[in-house]
């Protein structure tokens, strides 16, 4: 018997920031979940090649950017209009209360290029460094600092708020469920 | 920006704490079993 877990045993852990991550991706329920079954098919025959004791999540993600990136470059069926029209077609206004509804951040979100939207949710969404990022998408700490800063712009434009314009968050709900949410393991 | 990264938390949240579809643990299951016939 090992003293150690066997990492396998924990990749059942990482299941919901994998399918997380995949969403923002594929930005399709369907294609997200078939991106994740890959990404563990793969990641369980190349276990090895995992170092005990380093960050299993981080290595399943990049294990799934790579997985994400060759499926696309194989079937490259991504429509670049497809972004313009609807980025075009877009206006979201803020509530009266000034917060952003979800759906409509969701919206603008998704119209992002992917590279921007990696960075972003790699460390706007899930919280890693931005020296894991760069790590996992195999570019410099600055090129990720910059993908997610022109996100962020970018958002910003899209949502119609104005540089530096910052409103509180003042909901309720909003306050409750950032306290509420589950410590990271 | 700082409700931008309010949101994009929120945003993977709302995934991250939906419930795992079976299909997953039955993969699982699956590649568990594969490695215990392969062993013997």
């Amino acid at each position: 018997m090992k003293n150690n877990r066997d990492p396998r045993e924990e990749m059942v852990e990482h299941l919901p920031a994998l399918r997380a991550f995949a969403m923002s991706l594929t930005r399709n329920p369907s294609a997200a979940d078939d991106l994740v079954q890959d990404t563990i098919e793969k990641a369980w025959k190349s276990i090895k090649s995992f170092t005990p004791g380093t960050n299993l999540r981080a290595w399943l993600f990049t294990i799934q950017r790579n997985a994400f990136y060759s499926s696309r470059r194989k079937v490259k069926r991504e429509v670049a209009d497809v972004d313009g029209i609807m980025a075009a077609g877009l206006a979201v206004k803020p509530d009266h209360d000034g917060r952003l509804a979800l759906n409509d951040f969701r919206t603008a979100f998704e119209q992002l290029p992917v590279e921007q939207r990696e960075a972003l949710i790699l460390v706007g969404g899930s919280g890693f460094a931005y020296e894991e990022a760069a790590e996992m998408c195999g570019v410099a700490v600055g090129t990720i600092k910059s993908r997610a800063n022109r996100g962020r712009k970018r958002l910003a434009e899209l949502l119609h708020l104005s540089e530096g314009e910052d409103p509180t968050i003042s909901d309720a709900n909003t306050a409750s469920v950032l306290a509420a949410s589950p410590q990271q393991g | 920006m700082k409700q931008i990264d309010e949101n994009l938390r929120r945003v993977y949240r709302e995934v991250e704490k939906d419930d795992v579809p079976d299909r997953f643990k039955q993969l699982l299951d699956k590649l568990r079993q594969q490695d215990s016939s392969d062993e013997k």
